[in-house]
């Protein structure tokens, strides 16, 4: 019991970072999932939209934006950056889907899959040319502020004000998100082009341009993803790694679900804090892996999916 | 179809006259992770040796000739290193080749080079690089037990006793962790604690509360760049009062901007600090920054000092024969360098054998003590 | 029968990949016609839908709408001009509902929402089935009520002339009926119907005229009511001796 009592803040504290790096998984997760919804490849390149998006507001924006507004404008720097960071996703998203995607529509997705894997090996040295190789250090809206509050008397708990803000950021974009595809005219032509191409176009819906417009939310998502992360972690080219951890929470989910792609995120998230603390700081990622591996062998479909997917 | 083989012999003889001109320059070659995790401090060796081959030209070059740098990048992988070292023996024909920074890498092409009579003049720390004194491997730079055995030291000297090992799994983290503890048992200690992050990860949470649990009052952290100053930014708030001796990343200027204030009072060990008053150190940091916008660092001082070295040893055997430079660097003394160390190759191939301890103050790195190996 | 058809196809042919699935079409569809094609499986009756709706693109030939060519324009535009199409199998989107599957049907037509919403109360009307059920997603509907959630959902653009791919497919005995049914009271409502039927008896009843088509290629055309007679016909596509 004692035990128990000493543990408790430890694992709440835990758990708060857990669910707060679960949403970043999540937010890219959707990416993969509305592009693989829409056109039904998987893009191997989404977790480097992450790090092109915490470059874009880190080692552009941020810098630009605060020259403009000049010191004392954290706030509304920290905006301005997230607004331009989102408008230059689009753009990437956009470009990428032209170059990656369009050109090879009619083949198999293997093929285009490679092709986006190529996108994810090309934005990885655009990111060394363009943003040179020393890590980017960004403070955000909170900077490094931490908080603490004591539970039940059982100890002090330890929270960075970004983990919260990260946590209260998705779930508004969240409820945001879903307002989108169910009352915009934009948002119902996406579902249905992720649902029937061929119908869609018949009901005159211009889907090549639909689909571009998947891959520019995707990306924002994931851009997004990387202006949370910033002030956290360092923005560098390891950023993309955390690709293959959403892809995880994807898996996890069930592909192609979008309520699957958050409570995926939120379950790697907190696996990988916790096992971290419990069972091994080195081998974290390696459980991680281990649950996918385990997903995909004994729950293809993962938590909430219908329909089993065949090779990935 | 016979005008197109013309002219592509045509074309393999310009190249192959542009390679072995009259002029026929001195070849260096220099290994260094320019992609990939490590790219920082491999774009930084890059830049110092590139000084060096432009310092060199501008005197009039070597023996007369045109000093060549050829930097290759081992994006810190071994078997990209070892490809890299190969173009540069084989393609680039050079007469010695430094680095690389990474110990893995080093280790990948070290039977290579001695094979092969290359003489190889790492910036690598571990102890493996140079334990078994073979004559073609040297080291510029502080081997990691002198590290560990420096920050020990330090630590002891500010008092502290419940000290804790917080280390990088890789083979650098590891071989640290050995070396401090062996330190620490050199003097009747033991560590309080140890615990292992991994290259790449951010939160480093559920480790530095186990520092907590352990009662620690001081810990020695053996990582990179990236790591340290996240690591450092975590530490303030879970491990408040608790003194950091962080590995030489943690007194490199980059680390101590990506740690945003929170690498201040926290104690490092380096071979070289901007902070050294020294007229060479000084001089050079001033002609650096105006060429690259930014300060020196370890391994920008080190390439250059290295590259200085090995045009050393082709003037003294007056030939660019890799033996006739290998037997020569051997014959270097105090050779005075741009980091302020004077380099002599001992019996092993170590040519830094002191290190500074140094506390992070006002964004710098300030000279504390000095410990000789 | 009006002085021009509405919607006129001229030697068209057309191919899938390397397969050449039209050996060169014509018909004509005259305003406020009902016109079906019948044949076989593969005989090209979908491939020639799918070529006016600019899906695939015919090799050679004119389609000519209106008086307006359609050969190379895009699917959007040749909807929004006034040409709709009920696919094979009902493709309606099955997790949207089937009020937004209906919406997703006026999808052209820009004008305002009072429009709209008239028209869906019209197809809520022909189909009250689909009123009943307008919150419930559209994949939870049974067969039959898909297929009437596809016709409706074709109407909802308005068109002028709407074309039907195989409504009956799949359907109980009962529910065809329904649903050629609606056929008739379309046409009432001045909408041109282009029909495709494997159940070429119950597409003769309710249509004008009829197309037979083999292997790409129009071998017999006429009055609905002469096919319904003819030997040929009753013997390859009606069943009977």
């Amino acid at each position: 019991m004692d035990f128990l009592a000493e543990q408790l803040p430890i694992v709440v504290q835990q758990l708060i970072a857990g669910l707060a790096y679960g949403c970043i998984y999540g937010l890219v997760a959707l990416g993969y999932n509305f592009i693989w919804n829409a056109v039904g490849i998987v893009n191997l390149a989404q977790g480097d939209f992450v790090m092109v998006g915490g470059y874009l507001y880190a080692a552009s924006f941020v810098p630009v934006v605060a020259s403009w507004l000049g010191p004392g404008s954290a706030g509304s720097s920290f905006w301005t950056a997230l607004l331009l960071t989102a408008v230059g996703m689009v753009l990437v998203g956009m470009v990428s889907q032209r170059i990656v995607y369009y050109p090879l529509r009619a083949s198999h997705p293997r093929t285009i899959m490679i092709s986006t894997m190529a996108l994810s090996i090309f934005l990885k040295n655009f990111a060394i040319v363009a943003w040179g190789t020393y890590p980017v250090a960004t403070s955000g809206l909170f900077g490094q502020k931490w908080f603490r509050f004591d539970l039940f008397g059982l100890g002090t708990v330890t929270v960075l004000y970004q983990y919260v803000f990260i946590l209260v950021f998705t779930a508004i974009l969240l409820v945001v998100q879903s307002a989108f595809f169910s009352r915009t005219r934009l948002g119902r032509s996406m579902r249905a082009v992720a649902q029937d191409q061929l119908a869609a176009s018949l009901m005159g819906i211009n889907t090549p341009l639909i689909i571009a417009i998947t891959f520019a939310y995707a990306s924002i998502l994931a851009g997004v993803a990387g202006v949370l992360l910033a002030p956290i972690f360092l923005v560098s080219q390891a950023m993309g790694s955390i690709g293959l951890k959403a892809y995880t929470a994807s898996i996890v989910g069930g592909f192609g679900n979008v309520i699957g792609a958050l409570v995926g995120g939120l379950l790697v998230g907190s696996i990988e804090v916790l096992s971290a603390s419990y069972v091994s700081s080195v081998y974290k990622d390696a459980i991680v892996f281990v649950v996918l591996i385990a997903f995909l062998l004994l729950r293809p479909q993962g938590l909430f999916g219908k329909k089993v997917i065949g090779s990935l | 179809m016979r005008r197109l083989m013309m002219a592509l012999v045509t074309i393999m003889v310009i190249f192959s006259l542009s390679a072995y001109g009259a002029d026929n320059p001195i070849r260096i070659g220099g290994l260094a992770a320019l992609t990939g995790g490590a790219s920082m401090q491999g774009q930084q060796a890059r830049e110092g040796a590139l000084m060096a081959m432009e310092d060199l030209n501008a005197a009039g070059g070597v023996l007369g000739r045109e000093v060549q740098v050829f930097m290759e990048d081992s994006q810190g992988v071994a078997t990209a290193a070892v490809n890299a070292f190969r173009k540069l023996m084989d393609d680039r024909k050079v007469c010695a080749v430094i680095g690389d920074h990474q110990s893995t890498a080093v280790l990948a092409f070290k039977p290579i080079a001695i094979q092969n009579g290359i003489p190889v003049l790492a910036t690598g720390s571990a102890m493996a690089v140079t334990e078994d004194a073979n004559p073609w491997i040297f080291r510029v730079r502080e081997y990691d037990s002198l590290a560990a055995t420096a920050l020990v030291n330090a630590a002891i000297k500010e008092g502290y006793k419940k000290i804790g090992i917080f280390h990088n799994t890789d083979q650098f983290g590891v071989g640290g962790r050995d070396n401090v503890i062996a330190a620490m048992k050199a003097v009747g200690m033991a560590p309080v604690a140890t615990a292992g992050h991994n290259t790449g990860d951010k939160d480093f949470t559920a480790q530095l509360l186990s520092f907590r649990r352990a009662g620690a009052d001081a810990i020695i952290v053996f990582t990179h760049n990236e790591e340290q100053a996240l690591i450092c930014r975590q530490f303030d708030q879970l491990l408040p009062g608790v003194a950091y001796f962080g590995s030489m990343s943690l007194s490199q200027t980059s680390t101590i901007q990506m740690a945003q204030g929170a690498a201040e009072g926290k104690y490092s060990a380096t071979p070289y600090t901007l902070t050294n008053m020294d007229a060479r150190v000084q001089e050079f940091a001033a002609r650096y920054r105006a060429k690259y916008g930014h300060d020196p660092e370890l391994f920008s001082v080190l390439y250059y000092d290295a590259v200085m070295m090995v045009a050393e040893a082709v003037k003294m055997g007056n030939s660019d024969a890799p033996l006739s430079v290998r037997d020569n660097l051997h014959k270097i003394k105090d050779f005075p360098g741009v980091s302020g160390l004077n380099y002599t190759f001992n019996a092993i191939g170590e040519a830094v054998n002191e290190i500074f301890i140094v506390k992070i103050e006002g964004g710098q790195p300030k000279a504390a003590f000095k410990i000789q190996g | 029968m009006g002085a021009e058809p509405l919607l006129k196809l001229t030697d068209v042919k057309s191919c899938y990949g390397n397969i050449q699935a039209l050996h060169g079409i014509s018909l004509e569809v005259y305003p406020n016609e009902v016109v079906c094609l019948i044949g076989s499986n593969g005989a090209g009756k979908t491939t020639t839908l799918m070529n006016i709706m600019g899906v695939v693109r015919p090799t050679c030939g004119e389609i000519v709408f209106a008086g307006k060519r359609l050969n190379g324009l895009a699917t959007p535009r040749i909807v929004s001009m006034g040409i709709s199409c009920v696919p094979e199998g009902r493709r309606i989107f099955p997790a949207l509902t089937v009020e937004e599957n209906l919406q997703m049907g006026a999808y052209t037509q820009r004008g305002a929402t009072s429009e709209i919403e008239e028209t869906m109360s019209w197809v809520y009307e022909l189909f009250p089935i689909l009123k009943e059920r307008r919150t419930q997603m559209g994949g939870t509907l049974s067969g039959g009520q898909q297929q009437m959630l596809a016709v409706g959902r074709g109407l909802m653009a308005r068109p002028r002339i709407m074309l039907l791919d195989e409504p009956s497919l799949g359907l109980a005995p009962l529910l065809v009926e329904q649903v050629l049914g609606a056929v008739t009271r379309i046409k009432q409502e001045g909408v041109t119907v282009l029909l495709v039927e494997q159940n070429a008896l119950a597409a003769l009843e309710i249509s004008e005229r009829g197309y037979v088509l083999e292997n790409g290629n129009v071998v017999l055309t006429d009055k609905a009511s002469a096919l319904i007679d003819n030997e040929t016909v009753r013997k390859s596509y009606l069943g009977q001796e």
